[in-house]
Protein backbone atom coordinates (compact mmCIF):
# COMPACT_ATOMS: atom_id res chain seq x y z
CA UNK A 1 0.00 0.00 0.00
CA UNK A 2 3.20 2.52 1.05
CA UNK A 3 5.04 1.75 -2.20
CA UNK A 4 1.63 2.42 -4.20
CA UNK A 5 1.54 5.58 -2.38
CA UNK A 6 4.61 6.61 -3.05
CA UNK A 7 4.79 6.05 -6.89
CA UNK A 8 0.75 7.70 -7.04
CA UNK A 9 3.09 10.55 -5.17
CA UNK A 10 6.12 10.61 -7.67
CA UNK A 11 3.77 10.95 -10.62
CA UNK A 12 1.89 13.86 -9.46
CA UNK A 13 5.02 15.55 -7.50
CA UNK A 14 7.51 15.12 -10.76
CA UNK A 15 5.54 14.68 -13.68
CA UNK A 16 7.78 15.71 -15.97
CA UNK A 17 10.02 13.24 -14.48
CA UNK A 18 8.00 10.38 -15.19
CA UNK A 19 6.07 11.75 -18.56
CA UNK A 20 9.56 12.11 -20.22
CA UNK A 21 10.47 7.96 -19.25
CA UNK A 22 7.54 6.68 -20.24
CA UNK A 23 7.61 8.95 -23.89
CA UNK A 24 11.22 7.59 -24.02
CA UNK A 25 9.61 3.02 -22.83
CA UNK A 26 6.84 3.84 -25.34
CA UNK A 27 9.49 4.91 -28.01
CA UNK A 28 11.70 2.16 -26.96
CA UNK A 29 8.39 -0.17 -27.61
CA UNK A 30 7.74 0.99 -30.82
CA UNK A 31 11.59 0.87 -32.43
CA UNK A 32 11.54 -2.62 -30.50
CA UNK A 33 8.20 -3.31 -32.57
CA UNK A 34 9.61 -1.83 -35.80
CA UNK A 35 12.50 -4.51 -35.32
CA UNK A 36 15.17 -2.11 -33.83
CA UNK A 37 15.61 -3.34 -30.44
CA UNK A 38 19.22 -2.36 -30.05
CA UNK A 39 17.81 1.62 -30.87
CA UNK A 40 15.12 1.31 -28.76
CA UNK A 41 17.36 0.05 -25.82
CA UNK A 42 19.64 3.42 -26.52
CA UNK A 43 16.54 5.74 -26.77
CA UNK A 44 15.38 3.97 -23.30
CA UNK A 45 19.36 4.62 -21.92
CA UNK A 46 19.10 8.46 -23.33
CA UNK A 47 15.36 8.99 -21.73
CA UNK A 48 16.80 8.27 -18.45
CA UNK A 49 19.49 11.18 -18.24
CA UNK A 50 17.05 13.61 -20.44
CA UNK A 51 14.37 12.98 -17.65
CA UNK A 52 16.25 13.91 -14.63
CA UNK A 53 17.72 17.17 -16.68
CA UNK A 54 14.24 18.28 -17.11
CA UNK A 55 13.09 17.99 -13.92
CA UNK A 56 15.92 18.97 -12.10
CA UNK A 57 15.90 22.03 -14.24
CA UNK A 58 12.58 22.74 -13.64
CA UNK A 59 14.29 22.78 -9.26
CA UNK A 60 16.71 25.01 -10.50
CA UNK A 61 14.60 27.34 -11.88
CA UNK A 62 12.02 27.78 -9.52
CA UNK A 63 15.30 28.28 -7.31
CA UNK A 64 16.47 31.21 -9.37
CA UNK A 65 12.64 32.43 -9.75
CA UNK A 66 12.45 32.71 -6.02
CA UNK B 1 29.13 -39.08 -9.96
CA UNK B 2 31.71 -37.16 -12.59
CA UNK B 3 31.01 -33.53 -12.66
CA UNK B 4 30.05 -31.91 -16.12
CA UNK B 5 32.57 -29.31 -16.56
CA UNK B 6 31.15 -27.50 -19.54
CA UNK B 7 27.63 -27.51 -17.54
CA UNK B 8 29.30 -26.63 -14.38
CA UNK B 9 31.30 -23.73 -15.39
CA UNK B 10 28.50 -22.20 -17.68
CA UNK B 11 26.01 -22.60 -15.02
CA UNK B 12 28.93 -21.07 -12.30
CA UNK B 13 29.47 -18.25 -14.81
CA UNK B 14 25.93 -17.61 -15.60
CA UNK B 15 23.92 -18.04 -12.80
CA UNK B 16 26.96 -16.09 -10.94
CA UNK B 17 26.07 -12.73 -12.55
CA UNK B 18 22.68 -13.25 -11.82
CA UNK B 19 23.41 -14.23 -8.06
CA UNK B 20 26.29 -10.81 -8.40
CA UNK B 21 23.20 -7.99 -9.04
CA UNK B 22 20.93 -9.89 -6.70
CA UNK B 23 23.75 -9.10 -4.03
CA UNK B 24 24.36 -5.45 -5.21
CA UNK B 25 20.54 -4.99 -4.20
CA UNK B 26 20.46 -6.44 -1.25
CA UNK B 27 23.99 -4.54 -0.10
CA UNK B 28 22.88 -1.07 -1.19
CA UNK B 29 19.28 -1.26 0.19
CA UNK B 30 20.97 -3.31 3.33
CA UNK B 31 23.39 -0.32 3.71
CA UNK B 32 20.88 2.40 4.01
CA UNK B 33 17.40 0.72 5.17
CA UNK B 34 18.63 -1.75 7.52
CA UNK B 35 19.73 -5.45 6.90
CA UNK B 36 16.72 -7.31 8.84
CA UNK B 37 13.74 -6.33 6.35
CA UNK B 38 16.35 -6.75 3.47
CA UNK B 39 17.57 -10.30 4.34
CA UNK B 40 13.77 -11.42 5.43
CA UNK B 41 12.90 -10.15 1.96
CA UNK B 42 15.66 -11.99 0.36
CA UNK B 43 14.85 -15.23 2.41
CA UNK B 44 11.71 -15.15 1.69
CA UNK B 45 12.59 -14.42 -1.93
CA UNK B 46 14.43 -17.93 -2.29
CA UNK B 47 11.96 -19.98 -0.33
CA UNK B 48 9.03 -18.82 -2.83
CA UNK B 49 11.50 -19.95 -5.74
CA UNK B 50 12.65 -23.18 -3.83
CA UNK B 51 8.79 -23.60 -3.07
CA UNK B 52 8.19 -22.81 -7.11
CA UNK B 53 10.72 -25.56 -8.32
CA UNK B 54 9.97 -28.13 -5.76
CA UNK B 55 6.25 -28.21 -7.36
CA UNK B 56 6.65 -27.42 -10.64
CA UNK B 57 10.02 -28.58 -11.09
CA UNK B 58 11.48 -27.89 -14.82
CA UNK B 59 8.54 -27.05 -16.68
CA UNK B 60 8.76 -23.89 -14.36
CA UNK B 61 10.37 -22.59 -17.78
CA UNK B 62 7.61 -22.80 -19.40
CA UNK B 63 4.55 -21.41 -16.62
CA UNK B 64 6.12 -18.43 -15.69
CA UNK B 65 6.84 -15.69 -18.24
CA UNK B 66 10.27 -14.21 -16.90
CA UNK B 67 9.24 -11.14 -19.19
CA UNK B 68 6.27 -9.95 -17.03
CA UNK B 69 8.35 -10.00 -13.59
CA UNK B 70 11.33 -8.19 -15.37
CA UNK B 71 8.65 -5.30 -16.23
CA UNK B 72 6.89 -5.59 -12.74
CA UNK B 73 10.31 -5.25 -11.00
CA UNK B 74 11.73 -2.80 -13.17
CA UNK B 75 9.27 -0.29 -13.26
CA UNK B 76 9.03 -0.26 -9.72
CA UNK B 77 12.93 -0.33 -8.98
CA UNK B 78 13.21 2.32 -11.91
CA UNK B 79 10.67 4.71 -10.49
CA UNK B 80 11.97 4.30 -6.58
CA UNK B 81 15.70 4.91 -8.17
CA UNK B 82 15.09 7.56 -10.51
CA UNK B 83 12.89 10.02 -7.10
CA UNK B 84 16.15 8.71 -4.96
CA UNK B 85 18.67 9.96 -7.59
CA UNK B 86 16.78 13.54 -8.52
CA UNK B 87 16.73 13.99 -5.07
CA UNK B 88 20.14 13.25 -4.74
CA UNK B 89 21.31 15.64 -7.54
CA UNK B 90 19.06 18.13 -5.98
CA UNK B 91 20.36 17.67 -2.94
CA UNK B 92 24.18 18.15 -3.52
CA UNK B 93 23.42 20.88 -5.79
CA UNK B 94 22.12 22.96 -3.02
CA UNK B 95 18.79 23.32 -3.91
CA UNK B 96 17.82 21.10 -1.06
CA UNK B 97 20.20 21.58 1.94
CA UNK B 98 21.99 18.70 3.05
CA UNK B 99 22.48 19.57 6.71
CA UNK B 100 18.71 19.54 7.17
CA UNK B 101 17.95 15.94 5.08
CA UNK B 102 21.34 14.88 7.39
CA UNK B 103 18.97 15.73 10.66
CA UNK B 104 15.77 14.46 9.19
CA UNK B 105 17.84 11.26 8.26
CA UNK B 106 18.32 10.94 12.26
CA UNK B 107 15.49 11.72 13.54
CA UNK B 108 13.63 8.89 11.55
CA UNK B 109 16.01 6.60 12.46
CA UNK B 110 15.57 8.00 16.43
CA UNK B 111 12.20 7.29 15.34
CA UNK B 112 12.31 4.31 14.18
CA UNK B 113 14.64 2.92 16.85
CA UNK B 114 12.54 4.29 19.18
CA UNK B 115 9.43 2.43 17.31
CA UNK B 116 11.56 -0.70 17.01
CA UNK B 117 11.53 -1.11 20.84
CA UNK B 118 7.65 -0.81 20.86
CA UNK B 119 6.80 -2.74 18.35
CA UNK B 120 9.93 -5.86 17.57
CA UNK B 121 9.58 -7.17 14.48
CA UNK B 122 8.66 -4.36 12.35
CA UNK B 123 9.67 -4.68 8.72
CA UNK B 124 10.59 -1.94 6.68
CA UNK B 125 8.24 -2.64 3.43
CA UNK B 126 10.31 -0.52 1.20
CA UNK B 127 13.42 -2.50 1.79
CA UNK B 128 11.41 -5.89 2.22
CA UNK B 129 9.76 -5.19 -1.06
CA UNK B 130 12.80 -4.10 -2.92
CA UNK B 131 15.05 -7.22 -2.23
CA UNK B 132 11.92 -9.57 -2.45
CA UNK B 133 11.64 -8.37 -6.12
CA UNK B 134 15.59 -8.11 -6.71
CA UNK B 135 16.06 -12.00 -5.48
CA UNK B 136 12.91 -13.07 -6.88
CA UNK B 137 13.76 -12.10 -10.13
CA UNK B 138 17.54 -12.82 -10.30
CA UNK B 139 17.26 -16.24 -8.46
CA UNK B 140 14.14 -16.23 -11.60
CA UNK B 141 16.60 -16.51 -14.05
CA UNK B 142 19.78 -18.19 -12.15
CA UNK B 143 16.90 -21.39 -12.05
CA UNK B 144 15.78 -20.62 -16.04
CA UNK B 145 19.95 -20.71 -16.35
CA UNK B 146 20.67 -23.74 -14.61
CA UNK B 147 17.77 -25.74 -16.33
CA UNK B 148 19.05 -24.61 -19.97
CA UNK B 149 22.69 -25.58 -19.28
CA UNK B 150 21.29 -28.48 -17.75
CA UNK B 151 19.21 -29.70 -20.04
CA UNK B 152 21.31 -28.76 -22.96
CA UNK B 153 24.30 -31.30 -21.86
CA UNK B 154 21.72 -33.55 -20.20
CA UNK B 155 23.64 -32.92 -16.88
CA UNK B 156 20.97 -30.97 -14.57
CA UNK B 157 22.94 -32.05 -11.15
CA UNK B 158 26.25 -30.27 -12.72
CA UNK B 159 24.27 -27.45 -13.58
CA UNK B 160 23.58 -27.45 -10.12
CA UNK B 161 26.88 -27.50 -8.66
CA UNK B 162 27.41 -24.60 -10.68
CA UNK B 163 25.18 -22.07 -8.98
CA UNK B 164 25.62 -23.68 -5.90
CA UNK B 165 29.33 -22.62 -6.24
CA UNK B 166 28.68 -19.11 -7.34
CA UNK B 167 25.83 -18.74 -4.47
CA UNK B 168 29.01 -19.78 -2.32
CA UNK B 169 31.63 -17.24 -3.93
CA UNK B 170 29.13 -14.45 -4.37
CA UNK B 171 28.46 -15.06 0.09
CA UNK B 172 32.19 -14.82 0.86
CA UNK B 173 31.78 -11.25 -1.80
CA UNK B 174 28.56 -10.01 0.79
CA UNK B 175 30.70 -10.51 3.80
CA UNK B 176 33.52 -9.06 2.60
CA UNK B 177 31.67 -5.88 0.99
CA UNK B 178 29.18 -5.20 4.04
CA UNK B 179 32.10 -3.55 6.15
CA UNK B 180 33.70 -1.31 3.66
CA UNK B 181 30.04 0.17 2.74
CA UNK B 182 29.23 0.58 6.34
CA UNK B 183 31.82 3.54 6.08
CA UNK B 184 30.76 5.17 3.50
CA UNK B 185 28.63 8.70 4.36
CA UNK B 186 24.98 8.38 4.23
CA UNK B 187 24.20 11.43 1.82
CA UNK B 188 26.43 9.30 -0.46
CA UNK B 189 25.18 6.05 0.25
CA UNK B 190 21.85 7.00 -0.80
CA UNK B 191 23.03 8.75 -4.44
CA UNK B 192 24.81 5.73 -5.10
CA UNK B 193 21.36 3.29 -4.24
CA UNK B 194 19.50 5.75 -6.60
CA UNK B 195 22.18 5.39 -9.34
CA UNK B 196 22.30 1.62 -8.68
CA UNK B 197 18.16 1.32 -8.28
CA UNK B 198 17.87 3.02 -11.51
CA UNK B 199 19.96 1.35 -13.62
CA UNK B 200 18.86 -2.68 -12.73
CA UNK B 201 15.60 -1.06 -13.20
CA UNK B 202 16.12 0.04 -16.71
CA UNK B 203 17.55 -3.18 -17.20
CA UNK B 204 15.35 -5.02 -16.15
CA UNK B 205 12.30 -3.23 -17.49
CA UNK B 206 14.36 -3.09 -20.80
CA UNK B 207 14.74 -6.42 -21.38
CA UNK B 208 10.79 -6.82 -20.08
CA UNK B 209 9.95 -4.95 -23.45
CA UNK B 210 12.58 -6.95 -25.45
CA UNK B 211 14.80 -4.17 -26.16
CA UNK B 212 18.14 -5.68 -27.08
CA UNK B 213 20.74 -4.36 -24.38
CA UNK B 214 24.55 -3.91 -25.82
CA UNK B 215 26.53 -6.47 -24.30
CA UNK B 216 23.73 -7.81 -22.49
CA UNK B 217 24.14 -7.46 -18.73
CA UNK B 218 27.35 -4.91 -18.93
CA UNK B 219 24.66 -2.37 -20.00
CA UNK B 220 23.96 -2.01 -16.68
CA UNK B 221 27.57 -1.10 -15.61
CA UNK B 222 27.75 1.75 -18.89
CA UNK B 223 24.11 2.76 -17.49
CA UNK B 224 25.64 3.52 -14.37
CA UNK B 225 28.56 5.27 -15.57
CA UNK B 226 26.54 7.12 -17.28
CA UNK B 227 24.26 8.32 -14.62
CA UNK B 228 27.22 9.10 -12.06
CA UNK B 229 28.71 11.34 -15.01
CA UNK B 230 25.39 13.10 -15.75
CA UNK B 231 24.98 13.84 -12.09
CA UNK B 232 27.94 15.26 -11.89
CA UNK B 233 27.68 17.41 -14.52
CA UNK B 234 24.00 18.53 -13.44
CA UNK B 235 25.88 19.04 -9.89
CA UNK B 236 28.63 21.60 -10.71
CA UNK B 237 25.99 23.27 -13.64
CA UNK B 238 23.85 24.18 -10.75
CA UNK B 239 26.20 25.37 -8.05
CA UNK B 240 27.73 27.45 -10.86
CA UNK B 241 24.82 28.88 -11.84
CA UNK B 242 23.48 29.54 -7.98
CA UNK B 243 26.99 30.88 -6.98
CA UNK B 244 26.45 33.70 -10.37
CA UNK B 245 23.28 34.44 -8.59
CA UNK B 246 24.29 34.91 -5.34
CA UNK B 247 28.07 37.10 -6.89
CA UNK B 248 25.14 39.09 -9.05
CA UNK B 249 23.11 40.01 -5.46
CA UNK B 250 26.21 40.58 -3.38
CA UNK B 251 27.33 43.29 -6.07
CA UNK B 252 24.14 44.76 -6.64
CA UNK B 253 23.79 44.95 -2.81
CA UNK B 254 27.25 46.84 -2.90
CA UNK B 255 26.61 49.34 -5.68
CA UNK B 256 22.95 50.23 -4.24
CA UNK B 257 24.57 50.97 -0.56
Amino acid sequence: MKAIKVLVGLVFDDWRLVTTLLIGIIVALLLVAAHAALLGAIAFWIALPVSLWISTDAELKKKLKS
Amino acid sequence: MLLNGFAFGASFLGAGVEFVEALTIILAVGSIRGWKSVLTGAAVAIITLGVLVAIIGVPLVRVIHVSWVQILVGLFMLLFGIRWLRKAILRYAGLKSLHDEAAAYQKEVDRQKNAGEVKHGKIDSFAFTTTFAGTFLEGLEAIFIVIAFGLSQHAIPSSIWGAVAAVVVVLILGFALRAPLARIPENTLKFIVGVMLTSFGAFWLGEGLHVKWPQKDLSIVYMIVTLLVFAWFQVRRFRNRLSDRQNAKTTSTGVSS
